[in-house]
């Protein structure tokens, strides 16, 4: 306890030092003392300020937890299998340029690499830039596959709603040109059987049309400019009921309330 | 640069190699943790020794600063330490990320997994290290990779050897890293490099090269138990006591016809404080290798009993031991003999195509193809309307698909499906 305190009027001494911008080669001097004290003490100076933390938004997985990862995945693999799916694997980090440009705001969530003399890396954001970077460099026009791995992402954990910046993707994707739809029919059949197989409950696949959605917004009067951004207020209706929705669309992005009350006419089908 | 994308045939080699290594984990009772990708800086720092310059930063945007994780060991001890654990047999299989020099022929990457499994707790002594020399051992001949050796040797009897040699203890380290390298070089450039540039002296150096060109089993221990020099070294002393009834256990594994008890063993991590060991393959003559050297090992380990301590506020010590199997380095050798026998390895597991010879038939198609994976049957089907009997069975011979479930006109009227063995061309009627 007595070296502890030596050690603190030490550094105090030595900030009191800095402070006063006294002389450089005083204030060495003091400096190396402080450093020997501190290796004479030992290692117990660095554990008491240690934190014995994962990172924010990250987590680590007991026994427990992963046993049900391990069955959660059998049953996604086996259906991905089921289907005539290859796997394929891809680095966990990507030349920094590979990802600009493509996640548009959320590129801020990007995680870099520090620049230590290489190439300028980061973290993948998802699994598709490097999916879609993977079929042009080995010239791939056609290809079934899937790929089971993590993704990084700087986003403001809300840890109770599952949302970490560390998670799992389980992709699956098909490429190549076919006859319409029936790719895309395959992809609900596998979201189908997954969430059967998994016996989470009743659920439900929404569908539409990127297609559908603006031509609906183009008869309704929104101008092609406002196309993305209406869209995203639409995107809402799963969260907001319609007045508020509509709202924002009249109130803050600026859209005529004919046309507000035209798109209500349309978005609040289902069948 | 030091990375690669792994293509599905890659993919499907490696996935069968790590499910051996978590079988033989399985079977031995260990149960499976997973650690985040990123640490916190000071989480890594202070463990690495030298190495620590080679760990992946990633740049202060402004939180906490974090690195890639450079093994799976530390992320262990501080697993432990956090969940204040004194007793766990687990397995770890994930990548981990070291800014080395990739000399890629070498199978050296950036970015490469390891297969962990080690036992933390306090028990009595060499029952869980002679556990994961039998662990090793299981793997390795499982995997079916020819002929091997595993390496033991205990940093106690070395340290109690540089002692005995009159190395100074300041310079057991230094003494140590050189040893490590009689894998590489011979005993003449390892000696010149204790002398010249670690500054031994010529005699410590001879006294030292007589004891570490040893190697041998069970009466090997014993020589050295009665050697003079050795026997007044206490540490010495324990540790060729503990190599004995390690020997013993081994014996009752049934495996030292694979072990060696070999001097000079050092292996380079700092945190190793008891019983050190490396697999090597010894190289077989059709293999295709580049450099004699390039074989390289293939699994290490060994005991740690202070690091879960340099994480606990307390300070209070978990003696683990452990063993790390080097799987891309058994990827690559696998691969390259794949390659050179001319295999072909298929990418999927689909057991039969679902396929149509007329025109119209896509909705007969569809309801056979769910009907099949209803029932977990592996099928697929082409994605166009009106495929040509000719390229559906071609897909199946590019893509190593056994059977074609063909419904024609004729086979709906008959309620019926021809089944075709693709190879054989024999169909039958179902």
């Amino acid at each position: 306890m007595a070296e502890e305190a030596a050690v603190r009027a030490q550094a105090e001494a030595v900030r009191r030092l800095k402070q006063d911008k006294a002389d450089p080669d005083e204030i060495a001097k003091e400096v190396a003392k402080l450093l020997e004290m501190k290796a004479q003490l030992g290692g117990d100076e660095g554990k008491h300020k240690f934190v014995l933390k994962t990172p924010k938004g990250t987590r680590d997985y007991n026994p427990k937890q992963m046993a049900i990862r391990e069955r959660v995945f059998n049953a996604i693999i086996t259906c991905f299998k089921r289907h005539g799916a290859e796997v394929i694997d891809t680095p966990v980090f990507e030349l920094k340029e590979t990802l600009t440009g493509k996640y548009g705001e959320d590129s801020k969530l990007i995680y870099d690499l520090k620049d230590q003399g290489g190439e300028l890396l980061s973290l993948r954001y998802d699994l598709t830039v490097p999916f879609a970077r993977y079929l042009a460099m080995n010239k791939i026009t056609n290809i079934k596959r899937y790929h089971i791995a993590k993704v990084y992402r700087r986003d403001n954990p809300a840890m109770t709603r599952g949302r970490y910046r560390e998670f799992y993707q389980c992709d699956f994707d098909i490429a190549g040109q076919f006859d319409p739809m029936i790719p895309d029919a395959e992809c609900l059949k596998i979201v189908h059987e997954i969430l059967s197989d998994l016996q989470l409950g009743d659920f439900l696949v929404k569908v539409n049309d990127r297609r559908i959605l603006d031509g609906m917004f183009a008869v309704c009067g929104v101008p092609d400019s406002k196309f993305r951004t209406i869209c995203s207020s639409v995107d809402k209706l799963d969260k907001m009921p319609w007045e508020e929705v509509r709202s924002e669309m009249v109130e803050e992005k600026g859209l005529s309330p004919e046309a507000a009350d035209r798109i209500g006419e349309y978005v609040q089908l289902h069948g | 640069q030091g990375t690669r994308d792994h293509p599905p045939a890659s993919v499907a080699l490696r996935d069968r190699l790590l499910a051996a290594a978590v079988a033989c984990f399985k079977r031995h009772g260990a149960a499976a943790i997973d650690t985040p990708v990123l640490e916190l800086r000071e989480t890594l720092t202070g463990k690495y020794g030298e190495d620590t310059k080679l760990i992946y930063e990633l740049q202060d945007q402004g939180g906490e600063l974090l690195a890639l994780r450079y093994d799976l060991t530390v992320p262990f001890a501080r697993y432990l330490a956090m969940n204040k654990i004194t007793h766990m047999k687990r397995y770890h299989v994930a990548k981990v990320y070291r800014r080395d020099n990739p000399a890629t022929t070498r199978g050296r990457y950036r970015e490469f997994y390891q297969c962990d499994f080690d036992i933390a707790g306090q028990f009595d002594p060499m029952i869980p290290d002679a556990e994961c020399l039998k662990i090793v051992h299981e793997i390795l001949s499982d995997l079916q990779l020819g002929d091997f050796l595993v390496k033991v040797n205990d940093r106690r009897i070395l340290n109690g050897v540089f002692a005995a040699c009159g190395v100074p203890e300041s310079q057991f380290i230094a003494a140590c890293s050189t040893v490590d390298k009689l894998d590489k070089m011979p005993w003449e450039d390892v000696k010149k490099e204790m002398v010249g540039e670690k500054g031994l002296s010529p005699e410590a150096a001879d006294r030292i090269g007589e004891y570490v060109q040893l190697h041998g089993g069970l009466d090997l221990i014993e020589r050295l138990l009665q050697d003079p020099k050795l026997s007044q070294n206490k540490l010495a002393k324990e540790g060729l006591g503990d190599m004995k009834l390690l020997f013993e256990y081994l014996t009752l594994f049934g495996i030292t016809g694979k072990i060696s008890f070999d001097l000079s063993l050092a292996r380079g991590l700092d945190y190793y404080t008891g019983v050190i060991f490396e697999a090597v393959l010894l190289q077989q003559e059709n293999d295709h290798v580049e450099e004699p050297a390039s074989v390289g090992s293939v699994a290490g380990g060994g005991r740690y009993d202070g690091l879960v301590g340099m994480f606990d506020p307390k300070g209070r010590k978990v003696p683990c031991v452990g063993v790390s199997i080097g799987i891309e380095r058994i990827f690559s050798i696998l691969e390259q003999r794949v390659k050179a026998s001319g295999q072909k390895v298929r990418t999927t597991e689909t057991q039969v195509l679902v396929a149509t010879p007329q025109k119209h038939l896509l909705a007969a198609r569809l309801k056979l193809i769910s009907e099949l994976w209803d029932a977990g049957i592996k099928a697929e089907m082409l994605y166009k309307k009106d495929p040509k009997l000719l390229k559906q069975l071609q897909y199946c011979e590019d893509t190593g698909i056994p059977l074609a479930a063909i419904i024609g006109e004729q086979e709906l009227t008959d309620g019926v499906i021809k089944l075709r063995d693709v190879a054989t061309r024999e169909e039958v009627r179902m």
